[in-house]
């Protein structure tokens, strides 16, 4: 039977269901002349240009669309960040009098010289981000802005702060200075520093 | 019992007034479901529900209108995604300079966003000339359709002056160049041609002010503009008779659509 829409050639005297190459009704086809049927047979399976365009069309129309899409995603996460840099030069160590805590502005960090070594933790309050104020007379950190307290090894007790302030990792420059971490691989908790 | 199953969910999702009304006719496969598929369809009813056969040789217009839109919409997709990088500013460090040197070498993607946009530029305002063209040598600016020739006189100037502001964002001195001296060609014009120049630069002098100026101009006046423009020359399209067909005259254009 050929079909009287596309010319598609299918052997068997049944009409069938549906064209299975342009999908028109069994009425669109019709017996198919000899020689026609005969090439059909010598290639049974051969997929038709239709078919074959149709195919490789809509996936490369499709695989296109995908890279774009995934490109024009890629393209909103950035390579090179202009951001103040998370380390920060604190000063030489003769610059710190034993016992104090120095804020350091820039960091929003203070830093502590105690006997023996540095310490440094974050003036970042960790209810909304206002900077906590050292009162060295209670030995405690307040935070001006809605009245959370933290004692002197960063553990919240008053006020609407959800966690302790976070120690930040120190380490010497080569050329002497101590310098601060304000963003550490991980968290050190005030435990960690005040142990033993 | 899946069977079943399926076709609930299907007529649950179907037979809801949230599905009925987005899709509010049925499939086009009758003659009044085509025509409703047209003009129902704000994004399809700029097109003509009906095109006289000729309308549908491709040589009779080569598309160029229509590829000459597809181009503004592909600059303006690209434009907003380069926007995401690009600083206005003449400062030396991490200014406008800076940002397409970024976009050029850090940011993924960034070199072949920027070259869509230049290309895309490059060739729009080659199809709409080449669009005027057409319609010149296939008589399409007589009437009834002279206003819409105005209008299209309107977009290639828009398209020139978007090419023209988009030249100086990149800061470097073929930009600063270009723009002096594409800005002292209006101070040459008499009597208001010094005013021209201080007001498009901001200044006497091309610097931030003028990188400012084109800046708002190329993102958000006349793509603005131009897009709204566009809708007009359109809507012209239709109320005209749609394309114009050879041998055509006065009488042709349906009653109502004429304005004398």
């Amino acid at each position: 039977m050929r079909c009287r829409i596309c010319n598609h050639i299918m052997i068997g005297e049944e009409r069938p269901e549906r064209c299975p190459n342009c999908g028109a009704p069994p009425s669109a086809f019709e017996p198919a002349p000899r020689e026609l049927l005969l090439a059909a047979e010598a290639q049974p399976a051969a997929l038709s240009r239709r078919k074959f365009f149709a195919t490789w069309g809509w996936w490369g129309f499709c695989m296109s669309a995908a890279m774009t899409a995934i490109g024009s995603v890629r393209y909103f996460f950035p390579n090179v960040l202009y951001e103040p840099p998370a380390k920060y030069k604190v000063g030489f160590p003769n610059d710190f009098p034993i016992g104090e805590h120095v804020f350091i502005p820039a960091a929003r960090a203070y830093v502590i010289h105690v006997s023996g070594g540095f310490k440094a933790i974050t003036a970042i309050c960790t209810h909304l981000g206002c900077t906590v104020k050292w009162t060295p007379d209670v030995q405690e950190f307040h935070c001006p802005c809605h009245g959370s307290m933290y004692r002197a090894d960063g553990t919240r007790f008053a006020g609407p702060a959800p966690r302790n302030l976070i120690w930040l990792a120190v380490s010497l420059a080569p050329d002497g200075q101590v310098v601060i971490d304000t963003k550490p691989p991980r968290l050190v908790e005030p435990t960690e520093v005040f142990k033993g | 019992m899946n069977g079943k199953m399926g076709e609930r969910i299907k007529n649950a999702i179907v037979k809801s007034r949230v599905w009925r009304s987005v899709f509010r006719h049925g499939a086009p496969v009758t003659g009044r479901n085509r025509a409703l598929t047209m003009f129902t369809n704000f994004f399809l009813h700029i097109m003509p529900t009906k095109v006289r056969a000729h309308a549908l040789r491709p040589t009779y217009t080569f598309g160029l209108g229509v590829i000459s839109f597809i181009l503004f919409i592909i600059l303006v997709v690209t434009g907003v995604f380069l926007m995401l990088y690009y600083v206005p500013t003449t400062s030396n460090f991490n200014g406008a300079y800076d940002s397409i040197k970024d976009l050029q070498y850090s940011v993924s993607y960034g070199r072949l966003m920027r070259n869509v946009h230049r290309w895309a530029a490059h060739f729009m305002v080659a199809t709409v000339f080449f669009h005027m063209c057409r319609v010149f040598y296939t008589g399409a600016y007589k009437p009834p359709r002279e206003f819409n020739w105005n209008v299209g006189v309107i977009l290639l100037l828009i398209t020139l002056l978007l090419s023209f502001t988009g030249y100086l964002l990149p800061w470097d001195q073929l930009a600063f160049w270009a723009i002096q001296v594409g800005t002292n060609i209006p101070n040459s014009a008499p009597v208001l041609g010094h005013t021209i120049r201080f007001l498009l630069i901001g200044g006497n002098e091309v610097g931030q002010g003028a990188l400012t100026r084109f800046y708002a101009l190329h993102i958000f006046v006349l793509p603005l503009a131009l897009a709204v423009i566009l809708g007009v020359h359109f809507w012209r399209v239709r109320k005209d008779g749609g394309l114009s067909k050879p041998g055509e005259v006065w009488h042709d254009v349906p009653e109502g659509y004429r304005h004398e």
